[in-house]
């Protein structure tokens, strides 16, 4: 199926997203199956900013935070959207404090986040 | 066909786009007779917030219900029947005198589908994903919800991946 | 409790105050994203999540399911070509 055919059938152009900007993966490394972080473990967000796809929000880049829940493991995104290279890793669910992210002294609200493992670093 | 129209001419470029979708899609064996239909159907008056109330009053009513939504969302919902796409792994959070919860998906519109159906048209606009993160109690206030200041706000992100889904808060009854 | 509102000759089902789809070209689209994850992708969502969450930076001003509509648009083409019977 191509986008000609579509085209032809809807006379007209088919505006389809623009080309992925990052490089194809073709190694991505190995599954890895066992969490490297715990419940109550201090961690920090790798602070680098990848060109293409991830689920990986800037605003919490550099920024520590606590992980309040471990969950499934999942194919990571920046690279299931770069190729077919699959590498699959534990997630977590990262509790930041919304002062430190924002700078504005919000007090008492907490942002949850769901990152991957490779996402974070020990803090 | 469940568009108005099958004219080319008489419809918009995208009800053209997506007949062609329709077209094509059906032609490649993709699309089962019935099968537009019968999701229509199902997500226009079979899912929706009523599944979750449901959840929420047998959570009121039976603490140790309660006791399983919050430590496996998705089983304790399967119970009740309620489960399928975007309810594979849900994600059960309460609210309490000193906590309120809210869920925004950042980067699209995951919610869950199963118990409360498709999300309505604020929770996919990009101000209130990008809003609800930076200035939650603000933005509470706007849709008329006020915390008191002794109260923690927590904004959560669905859980990664298909499976992704969070059930809203349960909210404790007041006792009388 | 649901209300049959009138909308252009079309009669749509409301739940709890607002339409889960504005159009028959919304709830189409919606259909057909279900089928081809269903289909072609064996129940993984998670290819056409990524075109969704591409469309919708893309234009984040963009109506929804207009997004919605371009995911699908740009997931046809990565379909696996059937095999001859």
């Amino acid at each position: 199926m191509t986008v000609f055919e579509l085209e032809a059938r809807a006379g007209g152009r088919f505006p389809l997203s623009g080309p992925v900007l990052a490089p194809p993966v073709v190694d991505a490394g190995p599954d890895v199956g066992t969490p490297r972080f715990g419940v109550g473990d201090r961690v920090r967000v790798r602070e680098w900013h990848p060109p293409g796809h991830t689920r990986c929000p800037r605003y919490v880049r550099g920024k520590a935070g606590t992980v309040v829940r471990v969950d499934g493991i999942y194919s990571v995104p920046d690279i299931e959207a770069h190729g077919n290279a699959r590498r699959h890793e534990p997630t977590y669910s990262v509790r930041f404090d919304a002062a430190q992210l924002w700078g504005d002294g919000q007090r008492g609200v907490r942002v949850h986040v769901d990152l991957w493992d490779s996402y974070l670093e020990p803090s | 066909m469940s568009n108005s129209t099958h004219h080319p001419a008489a419809m918009s470029p995208v009800e053209q786009r997506v007949a062609a979708l329709e077209a094509l899609l059906t032609e490649r064996g993709l699309v089962p007779e019935g099968f537009i239909e019968q999701i229509t159907r199902r997500y226009e008056s079979e899912t929706g917030p009523m599944n979750g109330a449901k959840v929420v009053a047998r959570a009121w009513a039976d603490p140790e219900y309660k006791m399983r939504l919050l430590a496996d969302g998705t089983a304790a919902i399967a119970e009740l029947g309620f489960g399928g796409p975007e309810g594979d792994h849900m994600v059960v959070v309460e609210n309490t005198a000193a906590v309120h919860n809210v869920i925004v998906c950042t980067l699209c519109s995951c919610y869950p589908w199963p118990v409360l159906g498709l999300p309505p048209a604020w929770y996919k606009d990009p101000p209130y994903r990008a809003r609800m993160v930076r200035e939650p109690r603000a933005l509470l206030a706007e849709m008329g919800c006020r915390c008191p200041r002794r109260w923690r706000s927590g904004c959560g992100t669905p859980p990664p991946r298909s499976a992704t889904s969070s059930c809203p808060s349960v909210r404790p009854r007041p006792r009388a | 409790m649901t209300t049959l509102l009138s909308l252009s000759g079309l009669d749509l089902p409301r739940r709890n105050g607002e339409l889960a789809f504005d159009a028959p070209w919304q709830s189409t689209v919606f259909a057909l994203a279900a089928a081809v994850i269903e289909h072609a992708f064996d129940g993984d969502r998670e290819p056409f999540r990524q075109q969704l969450i591409k469309a919708i930076a893309a234009e984040p001003g963009r109506p929804y399911w207009e997004s919605w509509t371009a995911a699908l648009e740009a997931l046809v083409p990565t379909l696996p070509e059937p095999s001859t019977p």
